[in-house]
């Protein structure tokens, strides 16, 4: 380990943020570079870290923050904290460095730059975070980030309105993970991690008390991983640029919700009730999510349904309280974090030089882009679960652990995920079938400027993300050694060996999902209208491209009633200073009066 | 109010004082009419000036009649900075006109209540 990593590795970033503007000043060069510098300099910070973590080492280093409220500020390097800043990091060097083509013709770079380091920065600064209440201000940080790059185009009222959406959603979560945090500290005194797990194993905390918290913050989880009903804002934020939908994807944003429920478990005990909230949220999101990215024809917006899907298997995993459960969820965190990377700098490629998002323009793109081709490719089978790539194994973990955990509980599981599965498989084969295959389509062809393959800064990330996907599968065994300090396996289960009859299952469900979808979208032997033109189905496919109305139901209640309620109120405020002046000088009147009222009497 | 404050003093010295109390109140008055029925925003910014101005010689009128023969010079140097204050928000609050002009192209407060950036 360099000396100072665990700090330096988010300090560096979130100092590098705040140099920007200066930067900017020197030379373009300098600030499109220099992100990507620092964030692999700090990347190299948090690798240092890995051997050393692998091999069992972990240490808490807090240093006095405010000691009237028994506040340290520290960081906690255990292999979870460290695998996630490794990620965070690693994958931000690589987004950073596709922005420096991807973005080169943009305009207000500096901002962009300078929210992206803070960005990178906060995540990694709260995933090192060694309490609830440092990790809470990171939380924040990220969540204002992702509000300010969500509408970088502020020029686009959807990006600005998307912007706020996310911000005031999240916000939802927030509270309730506010809350939690206040009860804990208000009851336990302190809310350093290693300290309160102390205090459980010396029972020194009631199991109500860890309930009602554990609940909270998983509402906070809730908001940031964008589960129902709170996933409303992730399917909108796809209004930014496309980097920044892959750093809020793969590697920042919406993974400090899955960070912190992995955290909060290995410090609470919970109980099954707890456990099952959070394995059904999951297997609901998972399986509502997926659906929609069926009905969906932006590019984007496919995407982001499917990582809010993969999010709601990691819960599945998490909720299955059991520690094999806790290792997939992760391993599938890393997993995911790789393909969903990998898909959507892929789909930034194709949406930069169509200037659509639009699947219904797309198509025939193979020869054109054979190497973004190939890339997609490797992504979309990773995210199906083809076997070898990385998701296969991830997902097969998962599936494997609840089908192990059995009973009910797990069946059930195992069986909404397999079912979940199979319809990825299908938007994958629709997805890559509209955009790469098939014939050109008339909006191509009519392109003034011929198609052609990126430049190099944004080939290099695809390519080191592809190999990502097809070799991160096989780390299974290290990886669960590396994690043998944070969760004790308790049965010895060799990863690589498979059990059977979950793999056939979830094989043949994919066999389920993938045919239909080959013979609609490759074939084309039916066309997709015949089948949504028929009554049930037509339906069905009226509620899923409407996100299950959930949207319409916040804007009815939530947004047309605040509008509702202010424009009542609104006579009170009128903004006019005139009549405010009024209003003052009769204050000071009536105040006068009553002084001199005083003095008579 | 000022009964209770110059109690016990010369009569003579009372009225001096009341003099210079009128004047601010004056000015405090103006200040306020010009806020609250002005809608140019050089205006606005005039009444703020006239209101800084009436606290000020309110302040120094005070602080001669605190205790007999003596002028409190804490008062003074106060004012003196509150005077340096009103300047910096002056031209703050000019700036801000300018630039609402330019954008804008009126200086009607009640057409610029959209806060649009």
């Amino acid at each position: 380990m360099i000396p100072y990593s665990p700090w330096l590795s988010w300090i560096i970033p979130l100092v590098g943020s705040f140099l920007m503007p200066i930067l900017a000043k020197l030379n373009q060069k300098i600030r499109d570079w220099t992100p990507f510098l620092l964030v692999t300099v700090s990347s190299i910070f948090t690798f240092s870290m890995l051997p050393d973590v692998y091999n069992g080492y972990s240490s808490d280093i807090t240093v006095q923050w405010i000691p009237s409220f028994n506040l340290t500020a520290g960081v906690l390097v255990d292999s979870l904290s460290v695998f996630m800043a490794g990620l965070v990091s690693f994958i931000g060097a690589l987004i950073l460095l596709y922005s420096i083509g991807y973005m080169a013709e943009e305009e207000g770079l500096t901002r962009y730059y300078f929210f992206m380091l803070l960005f990178i920065g906060a995540m990694i600064g709260l995933v090192m975070a060694d309490n609830f209440f440092q990790l809470y201000i990171f939380w924040e940080i990220v969540g204002l980030c992702s509000y300010a790059l969500i509408g970088f185009w502020y020029k686009r009222p959807e990006a600005v309105k998307a912007g706020m959406k996310a911000f005031i959603v999240t916000r939802v979560g927030d509270l309730c993970f506010l809350i939690g945090i206040l009860i804990l500290y208000f009851n336990s005194g302190s809310l350093n991690f290693l300290v309160l797990k102390d205090q459980l194993t010396f029972g020194l905390l009631g199991t109500s008390l860890i309930m009602s918290v554990a609940l909270l913050m998983f509402g906070g989880a809730i908001g940031k991983s964008a589960q129902v009903p709170l996933f409303v804002w992730l399917p909108d934020a796809m209004e930014g640029p496309t980097t920044v939908s892959a750093l809020i994807h793969a590697a920042t944003m919406v993974k400090a919700g899955v960070y912190l429920m992995a955290r909060i478990t290995t410090i609470f005990s919970f109980s099954t009730t707890y456990l099952l909230v959070v394995a059904l949220v999951g297997a609901v999101t998972a399986f509502m999510a997926a659906t929609m990215a069926l009905a969906t024809f932006d590019l984007k917006r496919v995407l982001a349904y499917s990582t809010i899907s993969q999010l709601g298997y990691m819960f599945i995993a998490l909720g299955l309280g059991s520690s094999e459960g806790w290792l997939a969820s992760q391993f599938h965190l890393m997993s995911h974090a790789f393909f969903k990377a990998l898909l959507f700098l892929c789909a930034g490629v194709v949406i930069h030089t169509l200037g659509t998002r639009d699947m219904r323009k797309m198509g025939g793109l193979r020869k054109h882009m054979p190497i973004t081709f190939a890339a997609f490719m490797i992504g979309a089978l990773s995210l199906s679960a083809i076997p070898p790539f990385n998701g296969f194994w991830s997902k097969d973990m998962i599936l494997e652990s609840a089908y192990v955990h059995g009973g009910y509980f797990g069946y059930l599981m195992f069986f909404i995920g397999a079912v979940t599965a199979a319809i990825t498989f299908a938007y994958t084969i629709r997805m890559v079938a509209l955009v790469f295959l098939g014939e050109e389509s008339e909006f191509i062809k009519n392109m003034s400027r011929k198609l052609h393959e990126p430049l190099k800064v944004m080939i290099i990330p695809l390519v080191i993300l592809a190999f990502a996907c097809l070799f991160s599968g096989f780390l299974q065994s290290p990886f669960a050694s590396a994690f043998s300090q944070m969760v004790i396996i308790r049965k010895s289960v060799t990863f690589m060996k498979i059990e059977v009859e979950p793999l056939t299952y979830s094989l043949l469900s994919l066999l389920v999902g993938g045919l239909p979808a080959y013979l609609i979208y490759v074939k084309r032997t039916v066309l997709p209208q015949k089948i949504t033109e028929k009554k049930v189905m037509g339906f069905i496919y009226k509620i899923l491209a409407n996100g299950y109305y959930f949207d319409s139901f916040y804007n009815f209640v939530f947004v047309r009633g605040t509008a509702l309620i202010s424009s009542k109120v609104r006579k009170l405020q009128t903004g006019i200073l005139n009549i405010n002046m009024l209003a003052f000088l009769a204050g000071i009147l009536c105040l006068i009066f009553l002084a001199f009222q005083g003095g008579v009497v | 109010m000022l009964s209770n404050f110059e109690k016990g003093k010369g009569r003579e010295k009372m009225n001096t004082l009341d003099y210079y109390v009128a004047f601010s109140i004056a000015l405090y008055v103006i200040g306020i009419y010009c806020l609250a029925t002005k809608r140019n925003m050089i205006r606005i910014v005039l009444g703020i000036e006239i209101l800084i101005n009436a606290a000020n010689v309110n302040f120094i009128a005070f602080s001669a009649y605190r205790a007999e023969g003596f002028i409190d010079p804490f008062a003074h140097s106060v004012v003196i900075i509150s005077i340096a204050l009103a300047g910096c928000v002056s031209a703050v609050a000019l700036a801000l006109v300018v630039y609402a002009y330019k954008h804008y192209g009126t200086l009607d407060i009640r057409k610029l209540r959209r806060l649009r950036g």
